[in-house]
């Protein structure tokens, strides 16, 4: 089935359209959410996969732009997770652990440092990319990290680094330079 | 929050990237697809569940005044000695699925707090000779849990650990009769959880009818799938609490903590706390009825373990109440390992 005629499913029978949300990308939705959800139990992490696809059926009206439902439905699913995160109030612990070995000063401009770090995914390509994802929109952990794609800590961290490398040349080149190594 | 933004979005390639798991999806389906059925404002939800609940007990109700409580239902299950006390706990479900030809109607049903015993009908003819039987080609049943009465109470549609999903336990069983002509099936689901308010999903694929020696001699192909919310009375008596002592499937002697003794005219439910890996066949002695007489008891038919050494055990007493041995409305007390745990 293509996005379209799942998007158009959502639209005119919206349980049998998440039926094929979840045959189709339940196992991303899966690794997102139990991956962000670490420390939850199953019950809450079934909980806030379930309300993906309820959100995703909620958007569907406006999904005809959507450049691809599976990246919209894997968005939806990290923002869902960040907001039960952010109730829970266990952020300020957690997150600032995640991304503290890139951290950007205030001054720097969300958007541009995502476009940045999109390049950079682009340019490592897989599998290396595949670890960046983890990183910084799953905001996996390292040894997490090395245990769901079945390799070693050493090597997550060789892949980060090098991307981080990148990532500092890059932001530097656009006169971005006010950010602390780990 | 401002480090957790750094990557917001995924393009198209990205999406590829993300690792995907295995898992069982059923849980999460169905709490999609329930919280899709609740979908009107928290107000209006509010009262169209109130709504629903009312009907469902304005329909027990009625099935009970009108005293159509199903003698051929009765018949069919040989628990006609406790059907009087069973009565709150049989509903109409009537959801028919019809394909490639065959109807399939799943009926009526009558339970307790955790056994269920559900009739599907269809319109295949009754054609089975001798040492020939009708069965489902595959089976899939699946309980949710989602009380309305908690939804209710706290005023929003979802709560934790409200869901849960599970096959038929151990014990649970289906086979196929002959009903005025035509091909029905019974199911009888026993689960931990209580079923008196649960979501089942039932799914089966083809109908088959086979000899004793398990060659197929005709298929009818089909795929049919039901789901509906369970609402009728628990009819259960809670028993008393207590410590005993018991010895597990290796031989180890383990303290067992009795947290909840449930008794219903058909089956008898126990959960507690054990600390052992193994099992812990529980055996009820005996039961002691209103008048002081004894009844040998029943080995346990299911028992399940869960975590922090939370165990469960239910015994069905189907047998004792078809042979008329047994109304477990008739039970004061039950005694396990020489401890007696008296029912209120």
């Amino acid at each position: 089935m293509t996005e379209k005629e799942i998007v158009k499913l959502l639209k005119r029978k919206p349980d049998e359209g998440i039926k094929i949300l979840i045959s189709e990308y339940g196992r991303g939705v899966h690794t997102i959410c139990t991956s962000m959800m670490r420390g939850f139990s199953r019950e809450e992490t079934e909980e806030a996969e379930s309300d993906v696809y309820i959100r995703v059926w909620k958007s569907a009206g406006s999904l005809r732009n959507c450049e691809s439902i599976k990246a919209f439905t894997y968005t939806v699913a990290r923002n869902i997770c960040l907001d039960i995160l952010r109730k829970k109030r266990i952020e300020t612990v957690e997150m600032e652990e995640y991304m503290h070995p890139v951290y950007v000063d205030d001054c720097i401009e969300q958007e541009e440092t995502s476009r940045i770090l999109h390049e950079i995914i682009d340019e490592l390509g897989p599998p290396d990319s595949r670890v960046f994802i983890c990183r910084y929109f799953m905001m996996m952990k390292v040894k997490d990290i090395a245990v769901l794609l079945e390799t070693d800590e050493k090597k997550v961290e060789n892949v980060l680094a090098r991307g981080k490398k990148k990532l500092r040349k890059k932001l530097a080149e656009r006169g971005i330079n006010s950010y602390e190594e780990c | 929050m401002r480090n957790a933004e750094y990557l917001d979005s995924l393009n198209e390639k990205e999406a590829e990237l993300v690792p995907e798991t295995d898992f069982d999806s059923s849980t999460v389906r169905a709490m999609a697809l329930d919280k899709l059925n609740m979908r009107p404002k928290n107000r209006r939800m509010k009262t169209v569940v109130l709504a629903a609940a009312l009907i469902c007990v304005f329909s027990m109700v009625t099935v009970a005044a009108a005293g159509e409580f199903d003698v051929q239902f009765s018949k069919i299950l040989g628990l006609s000695s406790v059907m009087e006390s069973l009565e709150g706990g049989y509903m109409r479900i009537d959801r028919t699925c019809e394909d490639r030809g065959t109807k399939v109607t799943v009926s009526k049903s009558i339970g307790d707090k955790y056994s269920q015993w559900i009739q599907i009908d269809t319109d295949i003819p009754w054609e089975a000779g001798k040492d020939q039987y009708y069965m489902f080609s595959d089976i899939g049943f699946y309980v949710y849990r989602a009380p309305l009465t908690v939804r209710i109470e706290e005023n929003r549609m979802k709560g934790p650990g409200q869901q849960f999903v599970r096959p038929l336990s151990g014990g649970s069983h289906l086979w196929g009769f002959e009903n005025n002509g035509f091909v029905s099936f019974m199911i009888y689901a026993m689960d931990y959880e209580n079923l008196s308010s649960a979501i089942v999903e039932f799914k089966a694929e083809g109908i088959v009818l086979y000899d004793d020696e398990g060659r197929d001699i005709k298929k009818y192909e089909g795929s049919f799938e039901f789901m509906w919310r369970n609402c009728y009375e628990e009819n259960i008596r809670k028993g008393e609490t207590g410590v005993l002592k018991a010895e597990d499937s290796e031989g180890n002697e383990v303290k067992v903590k009795i947290n909840s003794l449930e008794i219903s005219p058909v089956s008898v439910r126990i959960s507690g706390r054990a600390y052992t890996k193994a099992d812990i066949p529980l055996e009820i002695e005996y039961f002691v009825l209103g008048d002081g007489k004894r009844i040998a008891g029943v080995q346990t038919t299911a028992q399940g373990h869960g975590s922090f050494g939370c165990a469960e055990w239910f015994y069905s007493l189907e047998n004792m109440v078809k042979s008329g041995s047994v109304n477990g409305n008739e039970i004061a007390a039950v005694v396990i390992r020489g401890k007696t745990f008296k029912v209120k």
